[in-house]
């Protein structure tokens, strides 16, 4: 008899845990990152009897929560994946938009200039032709600033997303460490932390929507955390912190550091990987293509304002600013030498910045897009510069061993580009001397945009221009495209896990069916089991 | 495989979400009636849109150039037209003082007249187009083309022109130079000018002067000299005698391929030269031939004096008549070029806007119709998620 209140009494507790696993199943349906739960039921040990073992009841072995490693794994790949192509594409849809627009893009400032030029060579005598030619010229450079403008302003959201992506990535490390730390206490007592375990899960999940990450699993239950090529932000119970430095070589751009190292070239994935992507492949190519057609253009109609004549006869002088170049000095660099950049041949201009080393002895150049090696003419004297890519390069002072120097000719080619001929009557119109009527100069002007100046004459203003368009649009389209198919995948990582983890009320509510009518049936047990003791204590007192 | 009921959620949601966005999309394709909204939509239209655009812009600004020229040449035309009218008008009243029958008043009254085409012609020279620029004075388009007065006006601009764009690979010469125009007229008959001596004493009359063989003609500068009223010598350069002859009034004389028809008798030191044409301006042509009329004396002498001026100014009138004609026939050719770029840039602006209407803007039938579809398809979505939400076992739970 004892024993059947025995069973009883252990089969109602176990019912009454099984009921609020279902209930904690239910309330939790649309918790983010909540793992379902089932109770283990198992036979309690039975004792033996002369008859043989008499079973004891029921037993809650362990609250096991339904989760797969692999699959968490699956998801969180593609999450970086996503993070990194949705900030990617929000600046590629943002430069491709304003660098291909139609009405505020280049092209329509170059035909505006061109038409003003040929009203001009149609009417070289009047002012207003004149004045209409220098505004339209302003309206150029006022359109080469904007882009300009947009660029720097993207510069600086992904300055901004950098550092808020750093200060993410630290609280989630240090939250991580830290649930790393009561999981590992936890677990010692031998049943897992289930929701524990799912608030680690889901702060992985987090993080690596901000960077890609790899993981993995001590034997006490701790999550080691590592960045880029394995550089270890997490390590058992401790942190490592992301920090931000500038970077040696530009001071414009933030380095992101571990531990005092760069890792900035090593990240990838998630936001910070795509916003420090975007700045690499968008915005500094874009950067430096269209300062290199606001330096060849500049360059290009200084020439031949130069060697026209004004209204009064005279040579004409510059129409627009000499382009900015500069040639940065490492900040680590032990040395003393600067180095001077100029242009020699705008034709032979490669949209693309440059690193400059010394070993001691010899000079080394390689591109910054692409890494590869460029080969260096001349000595590096202002009397044999250093020639390559229509570039010339002066390093002067003393260079040590390990300097290294950052050029970028078209860095502020755009930006700075200004018209510095105010008066109309300075526009060279004419060829000859004495005849304010000619109109030779003129029509070189109205040609400049079409005039093959740049790839080494076999594209104009117009057709880079063009180029430019196209590829800022299909990076754009190209990155929007990668971003619905990573979402797609990310979708179906996210069902995947969904269908192992995730609560179906249905399911819960077929449980809470059954587990209501076992104990309900236990009650029944119980009842009974009293009701034979009841007999059995009114058969005694007769 | 099982379905987590938040995840089901939020899978419809999603997908609501997208049929939401490509409606959103649609409408405004729709409302802007551009099919590429952002260049990434279709990046190799949206480049070759900025092209063609480029294009259009240019064939409109060439259009207007040309309408620009057009006008220019329209004007210069009918100052041509003016001048030649001018000329016409001086050769007539030129062949009316050589008639015998004028007397010296008339002559006169003729010169004062002469004066006066004079003095019109190089306003029309001196003419400035609507924006305050000379006509006629080539590139130095401020300075006044003839400076000075009657036939000593000098051309102050230069023998230039100026050419416009009116097409992709088209210039256009908007103007002529007084140069051409009215500076630099070839004397004579454009080969070879004969003149008698102003101080001829005798009543030699040189008619026509004429290349008979233009082979024999070898452009020396030669003289015809009257040793005496009936012979002649005829001297080259060098001053050595090239041909000698007899000489009775009426005769041609014919030496080196130029035949000289003659009238009259000379006296003895009477000369003639001839030689290969030189250029005058028109001014000086007409100034000559007034200058003649004005001093006209009476006697046999200064008659036939008289009459050789006319003579030759006749001649030289009709070089510059004829170099007005020419000029006037390039203006019309260049007209009528223009007419023709005029015509081809229209044809291309319309087939440039056509491809951009067709790269850029969107298929009405064609958006309308999908949105149609995507409307369905959302309200089905809709109901289908109505419909699920409803079937979940707890509803019979009770």
């Amino acid at each position: 008899m004892a024993d059947t209140f025995g069973i009883g009494i252990s089969a109602l507790q176990a019912y009454q845990r099984a009921l609020a696993t279902t209930g904690q199943n239910v309330a939790n349906a649309n918790t983010p990152g909540y793992s379902r739960q089932r109770v283990v039921l198992a036979t309690r040990p039975a004792e033996f009897t002369g008859a043989g073992y008499v079973g004891s009841g029921v037993q809650i072995a362990s609250i096991e929560r339904i989760f797969d490693e692999l699959k968490a794994t699956q998801l969180n790949s593609a999450a970086t994946g996503l993070a990194r192509l949705e900030a990617f594409a929000a600046i590629a849809q943002s430069i491709g938009d304003r660098v291909a627009s139609g009405s505020s893009g280049l092209g329509a400032g170059l035909d505006r200039v061109t038409s003003a030029a040929e009203d001009l060579a149609t009417d070289p005598t009047s002012l207003p032709a004149r004045y209409v030619f220098l505004n339209e010229l302003q309206g150029l450079v006022n359109r080469f600033h904007q882009l300009s403008a947009h660029l720097d302003s993207m510069d600086q959201a992904v300055e901004a997303g950098v550092r808020g992506s750093t200060t993410t990535i630290n609280t989630l490390a240090r939250s991580i460490a830290d649930l790393n730390a009561q999981i590992a206490v936890a677990s010692s007592a031998g049943n897992p932390p289930n929701d524990l375990l799912d608030e680690r899960a889901r702060l992985l999940n987090q993080l690596s929507e901000q960077v890609g990450i790899t993981t993995t699993q001590e034997t006490n239950g701790a999550v080691d955390v590592f960045v880029g090529n394995g550089q270890a932000l997490v390590i058992g119970f401790d942190a490592r912190e992301l920090t931000l430095a500038r970077s040696l070589l530009d001071p414009q751009q933030s380095d992101v550091q571990l531990g005092g190292a760069s890792v900035t070239a090593q990240l990838s994935g998630g936001t910070l990987g795509g916003l420090l992507d975007a700045r690499g492949e968008l915005i500094e190519p874009a950067r430096n293509e269209i300062g290199r057609l606001a330096a060849a253009l500049s360059l290009r109609l200084n020439e031949i304002n130069a060697q026209g004549l004004d209204l009064d006869g005279v040579p004409g002088g510059a129409l627009l600013s000499a382009p900015a170049t500069a040639a940065r000095p490492a900040a680590d660099n032990t040395g003393t030498a600067t180095a001077a950049v100029t242009y020699a041949d705008s034709a032979q201009l490669r949209a693309d910045e440059y690193l400059l080393s010394f070993d001691g002895s010899n000079y080394a150049l390689r591109s910054v897009a692409t890494g590869a090696p460029v080969s260096l003419a001349g000595s590096g004297t202002a009397a044999d510069p250093f020639v390559f890519d229509g570039l010339e390069v002066v390093v002067s002072g003393g260079a040590a061993a390990g300097d290294r120097f950052l050029i970028q000719p078209f860095r502020a080619a755009a930006g700075d580009v200004a018209v510095v001929e105010t008066d109309p009557r300075r526009v060279a119109a004419a060829a000859a001397l004495g005849a304010v009527g000619d109109n030779r100069n003129a029509l070189l002007l109205a040609g400049v945009a079409s005039e093959r100046i740049l790839e080494g004459g076999a594209a104009s203003a117009v057709s880079v221009n063009a180029t430019l368009i196209a590829r800022a649009g299909s990076a754009a389209q190209q990155a929007e495209l990668a971003m619905q198919a990573q979402a797609a995948i990310k979708t179906d990582a996210e069902a995947a896990m969904a269908a192992v983890s995730g609560v179906n009320l249905d399911e819960e509510a077929a449980n809470l069916l059954r587990y209501q009518q076992a104990y309900q049936a236990m009650a029944q047990v119980i009842g009974v089991a009293d009701s034979l003791f009841q007999s059995l204590i009114s058969a005694l007192r007769r | 495989m099982r379905v987590a009921s938040f995840q089901f959620q939020m899978q419809w949601l999603a997908t609501v979400m997208d049929q939401r966005a490509a409606i959103d999309r649609l409408q405004l394709q729709i409302g802007t009636g551009r099919r590429i909204l952002q260049p990434s939509d279709d990046p190799a239209a949206a480049a070759r849109v900025v092209e063609l655009d480029s294009a259009r812009e240019a064939a409109r600004q060439y259009t207007e150039n040309g309408g620009v020229v057009r006008e220019r040449l329209a004007s210069e035309d009918s100052l041509l037209a003016q001048a030649g009218n001018l000329l016409q008008r001086v050769r007539e009243r030129a062949v009316q003082a050589a008639n015998a029958t004028t007397g010296a008043d008339g002559r006169q009254a003729i010169a004062v007249e002469m004066r006066q085409s004079l003095q019109s012609l190089l306003a029309i020279a001196n003419s400035k187009d609507a924006r305050g620029e000379y006509v006629f004075a080539g590139l130095r388009a401020t300075t006044q083309a003839f400076v000075g007065n009657g036939g000593g006006a000098v051309y102050a601009g230069d023998d230039a022109q100026r050419f416009v764009r009116v097409g992709a690979d088209q210039l256009i010469a908007d103007r002529d130079s007084g140069e051409q125009v009215f500076n630099a007229i070839p004397t004579g008959s454009g080969l070879v000018v004969a003149r008698a001596s102003a101080t001829n004493t005798g009543t030699l009359l040189l008619g026509t002067r004429a290349v008979v063989d233009p082979v024999a003609w070898d452009g020396g500068s030669y003289t015809v000299q009257f040793v005496a009223p009936d012979s002649y010598e005829v001297r080259d350069a060098a001053n050595a005698v090239v041909q000698a002859g007899t000489y009775a009034a009426g005769d041609s004389i014919t030496f080196r391929g130029l035949s000289l028809s003659l009238s009259g008798v000379p006296a003895a030191g009477d000369t003639l030269s001839a030689g290969p044409s030189g250029t005058q301006s028109v001014f000086q042509t007409i100034d000559r031939l007034a200058q003649a009329l004005e001093s006209a004396t009476p006697g046999s002498a200064a008659q036939a004096a008289t009459g050789n001026v006319v003579g030759d100014s006749l001649e030289d009138l009709d070089r510059a008549l004829e170099r007005i004609g020419e000029v006037r026939a390039q203006v019309g050719g260049r007209l009528q070029a223009i007419d023709q770029s005029a015509d081809l840039l229209a044809d291309q602006s319309i087939s440039l806007t056509a491809e951009i209407s067709g790269l850029r803007d969107v298929d009405l039938t064609e958006a309308l119709s999908s949105l149609s579809n995507l409307l369905t398809g959302l309200d089905a979505s809709q109901q289908a998620y109505t419909r699920l939400q409803g079937l979940s076992l707890f509803n019979y739970l009770r």
